[in-house]
């Protein structure tokens, strides 16, 4: 049996235009695939052109069958389910790509461009960033082209006419879209689980060490972005409160949380109120402008005062709130936990608890002690730089005795270290400083370039005081930032510097655009949809509209369903159908009817190929001719036809 | 009455030998009340096959030579003043087939005249409305080569023609058989008449009662359709052009003897009824615009 040939189903332009697209589509989703789904893809794809170029017949149905088993198999394998997103996709694009290989009749083109949408849209379950928006709309702006020419009997046409087209279709659901967005009734939370991008950790640690802040001080990534109500602090205020460590082993600082409620705060009432929207960072510390004076009910509170989330935090999050830069915290100590923030490891930074010592023996007053480590500070001549000396004996004493140059880390570690020996309570407190302004948008950037370390000291009656020994080394750290501080030819993050011209302000634009798509768009959740709304005036109208959306949509639904059905019923012919079966058996057997083939053509045909089918053949031809073409057609046409339909064995 | 269209085929296809289909075409074209353009070489048969069907239908036959002095009164006829009155001599249009040689080599203005007689089957002349005899048929033939000093029919005239043929050259065996045989004019002098002009117009009565069907009507509207979106021309196939092949496909269906119309009819007559009536936007390598025509019609689905 000799199988058809390929019926010039689409013109191998069309076909080349089709296959690139659905390759464009499925690249983001190959580079999560397992390789050999991408390679199987694109075997697919080159050997279905190539049929199509050489007008061969497409491979024949055990070689698909096997095929598709096992790359079922295969995805089986690999993820140890079909089921889940990632297994899903798997399946998706080598189902889509083994489509293409029984791609024969228009029918089938359009399953496999639907199949294409479908990929569009799985696209948005793994990222939802701005520019997956554009590629989106890129990618359905092709397929409808794609659709468009596909459905145009010939494909014969001038491209441009399905570009302008497709481009008005979508331009024209774009406002459709934006309006379901905004009304279409949110659920809090995402409806599917979103894969976990291996819980990477960035940012700030639970520890700190000589070298950990300043490594991160060469990322110019996004750690949060604040929008204020109000004026926006001075960069001197900006001290972003994120993690308290307590302990001191010698080397490094690191976090011990005491099992108690929450220090009383008390604060005079200026305020800042503003919204975080923190980029994830697989833990569990939320940044605060010091000192955070009220949260939402999802946010915790530690007895060191600090801001944390119940779960690592692997998406993005927005949250509100309060700040004073006039508070008096914990004002009294108890004596245990006094104790506590003076520990020291016996063994390491002698010479800085003798120097502590003697400082304390020439008066038990705090603010002295402060006064007197001020003034070492500021005196010797300490350099604030990215690059300090390997301190690998004795940090602090080597640090503060010998090169005295160092990061942030240095000074707030020996400062804390300093501050314990002369029995003054001190902790070191790690988080962000300063923030870049972004004009567009009038918000603040913080990056990861702007982590920095200070000092927490308590003195009685006051209760902890924010004191920055980094400040005093170098104020410009904390007045204009880190660029500024640092000596020239210092490895600055690119986005850091304060002036990188163009590109700087192109950045600072496409996070302007960014902050608003991931503030309105993904961060619109059911509340911020409800605030939108009664903005809009529609507060009260919401459920009334919502009843009556779904009530409108049901009834158009309905209809939907009936005409079709009516139409199908309508549509459907007995005679047409039983010869449609006598057709597939014939094909079946070799000799397939083209499409734009006559009854009696197709007959001459087949009794020509087969002279011993000719007796049933003509006789079935004849009454179906007959019936459908003939002036009268006698109502048992069809039952007679498909009795000899049903005993016709070609 | 079969019968007398199988005699007349017959006899035709004994003079003109090789063309059955060519023959089968014209005779269904008459029969739907049709004229005919043929568009050939000279000295491929064009007069002789208007020549023999006029006289197998017992017709009188008129032929005019288009030439490009051609005036319309050479065509219609004129009043002349004669023994005192005025008298009105007609011209060779009253003949019941004419055969209008070259019709492409008069003026725009002649030609117009004729298909105006032929589109309103009556002439007037100097206000005098005359009906030209019934049964009425023209037969025009047009050089393809085109020669200096032509008029092409423009696309509006062409689409007053029913349809369109094309002879070509006999086969081999064809050929040789005419080379052997008697001179064509010796056969065509004394070919008689298998038919009486009356019954020919009984015979085109029953051509519109040939039953068409529910699902012919969708197969031939969906080849119009397609003519118009599928983007191939410049503009698609009219109304008029689809009533036109309805007609033929009766009359086709009636030459083959059925009493409905088949798919297969409307593909049969659907090449020489279209291809006329389509100008493709471009002029593909290789393609003549029969070809296009068949491809029309293998990219639309028989229901």
């Amino acid at each position: 049996m000799s199988r058809p040939r390929l019926d010039p189903l689409l013109p191998t332009t069309t076909l080349a235009a089709m296959l690139l697209t659905l390759a464009a589509i499925a690249v983001p989703h190959a580079l999560r695939l397992p390789f050999w789904i991408s390679l199987l893809a694109l075997a697919c794809g080159g050997w279905r052109y190539l049929r199509a170029v050489r007008g061969e017949s497409l491979p024949p149905t055990w070689l698909r069958v096997l095929l598709t088993v096992t790359v079922v198999g295969g995805i089986y394998a690999h993820y140890d389910t079909l089921l889940g997103l990632e297994a899903g996709t798997a399946l998706l694009v080598s189902m889509t790509a083994l489509k293409l290989l029984e791609m024969r009749a228009r029918r089938d083109t359009h399953v496999v461009l639907y199949l294409g949408f479908l990929l569009i849209g799985m696209q948005f379950l793994f990222s939802q960033t701005l520019p997956n928006l554009i590629y989106l709309i890129v990618s359905v702006w092709a397929m409808l082209m794609l659709l468009i020419s596909a459905h145009r009997a010939t494909g014969h046409g001038k491209p441009w006419q399905y570009a302008r087209l497709s481009g008005a279709l979508v331009l024209q659901a774009i406002p459709v879209a934006a309006v379901l967005f905004l009304l279409f009734p949110r659920v809090s939370g995402p409806l599917w689980r979103m894969p976990d991008e291996g819980h990477a950790q960035t940012g700030l640690s639970d520890t700190m060490s000589p070298g950990s802040v300043s490594q991160l001080s060469q990322s110019d990534a996004v750690a949060f972005r604040v929008e204020f109500d109000g004026d926006i602090p001075p960069p001197s205020q900006r001290y972003w409160r994120a993690l308290v460590l307590t302990h001191y082993d010698g080397y490094t600082w690191s976090r011990m949380t005491p099992r108690t409620p929450p220090p009383q705060l008390d604060h005079v009432p200026v305020e800042h109120a503003y919204d975080i929207l923190l980029e994830p960072h697989g833990q569990q510390w939320l940044p605060a402008l010091e000192m955070a004076t009220r949260a939402g009910n999802e946010i915790g509170l530690t007895a060191l005062y600090e801001l944390r989330s119940r779960n690592p935090l692997d998406e993005r999050l927005n949250y509100r709130l309060r700040s004073s830069p006039h508070y008096r915290l914990q004002a009294e100590l108890p004596p245990n936990l006094r104790q506590a923030y003076l520990m020291l490891p016996d063994a390491s930074a002698k010479q800085a608890k003798e120097l502590a010592q003697k400082w304390r023996a020439d008066s038990n007053d705090p603010r002295d002690i402060l006064r007197r480590a001020r003034d070492y500070f500021v005196q010797r001549e300490f350099v604030y730089t990215l690059s300090p000396p390997r301190l690998p004996r004795d940090p602090v004493d080597q640090f503060l005795f010998e090169t005295q140059r160092g990061f942030c880390e240095h000074y707030a570690g020996a400062f804390a270290v300093l501050m314990r020996a002369a029995g003054v309570p001190a902790r070191v407190v790690t988080g962000y400083q300063g923030g870049e302004l972004n004009p567009i948008g009038e918000y603040l950037i913080v990056r990861q370039s702007d982590a920095h370390a200070w000092v927490e000291i308590w003195m009685d009656g006051e209760g902890w005081l924010r004191i920055d020994p980094t400040a005093w080394v170098s104020p410009n750290r904390i007045e204009q930032g880190l660029a500024s501080a640092l000596p020239a030819g210092e490895p600055i993050p690119f986005l850091a510097r304060p002036d990188s011209g163009l590109l700087k302000a192109l950045e600072l634009r496409w996070d302007a655009l960014n902050n608003g798509w991931n503030r309105w768009v993904l961060g619109y959740n059911p509340s911020l949809q409800r605030s939108v709304l009664s903005r809009l005036g529609l507060d009260n109208l919401f459920y009334t509209a919502l009843a009556l959306a779904a009530s409108i949509a049901l009834i158009v639904l309905t209809l939907t369903l009936i005409l079709l059905l009516q139409g199908r019923r309508r549509g459907f012919d007995p005679l047409a159908a039983a010869y449609e079966r006598f057709c597939r058996k014939l094909a079946r057997a070799g000799l397939e009817r083209r499409h734009h083939e006559g009854p009696a053509d197709f007959a001459r045909r087949v009794v020509a190929a087969r002279p011993d089918l000719a007796e049933p053949v003509r006789a079935i031809t004849k009454l179906y001719i007959d019936a459908r073409y003939g002036a009268a057609t006698p109502s048992d046409a069809p039952r007679k036809l498909r009795r000899l339909i049903t005993t016709f064995r070609p | 009455m079969p019968h007398v269209i199988d005699r007349l085929l017959e006899q035709a296809n004994a003079i003109i030998l090789g063309k059955e289909h060519q023959i089968r075409l014209a005779l269904a074209c008459i029969l739907a009340r049709g004229d005919l353009l043929i568009e050939d070489l000279p000295g491929v048969g064009k007069t002789t096959l208007a020549h023999a069907l006029a006289k197998l239908m017992g017709l009188d036959f008129h032929r005019i030579q288009f030439t490009s002095d051609l005036l319309p009164a050479d065509i219609i006829g004129a009043t002349i003043y004669e023994n005192g009155r005025f008298t009105f001599q007609p011209g060779p249009i009253f003949a019941q087939v004419v055969l209008a040689d070259e019709v492409n080599r008069a003026t725009p203005k002649t030609q117009s005249a004729l298909l105006e007689a032929m589109e309103e089957r009556q002439v007037t002349v100097d206000g005098e409305t005359r009906r030209l005899p019934d049964p009425f048929f023209v037969i025009a033939t047009q050089n393809p080569d085109t020669q200096i000093g032509t008029f092409p029919l423009p696309e509006s005239q062409l689409d007053r023609f029913l349809m369109c043929l094309e002879l070509g050259y006999p086969d081999a065996e064809a050929e040789r058989a005419l080379l052997r045989g008697e001179d064509r004019r010796e056969i065509l002098r004394e070919l008689r008449p298998v038919m009486t002009p009356e019954q020919l117009q009984q015979i085109q009565a029953q051509v519109p009662r040939i039953h068409v069907s529910e699902a012919l009507v969708t197969y031939l509207q969906a080849l119009l359709e397609h003519s118009r979106v599928c983007g191939r021309y410049r503009n698609g196939l009219s109304p008029r052009a689809g009533l036109g092949l309805l007609r033929a496909a009766q009359a086709w269906a009636l030459v083959d003897g059925r009493e409905a119309v088949l798919p297969e009819d409307v593909q049969a007559v659907f090449p020489s009824v279209a291809t006329h009536r389509l100008h493709p936007i471009t002029e593909l390598e290789g393609r003549t615009r029969n070809r296009h025509t068949r491809e029309l019609l293998e990219e639309v689905s028989v229901p």
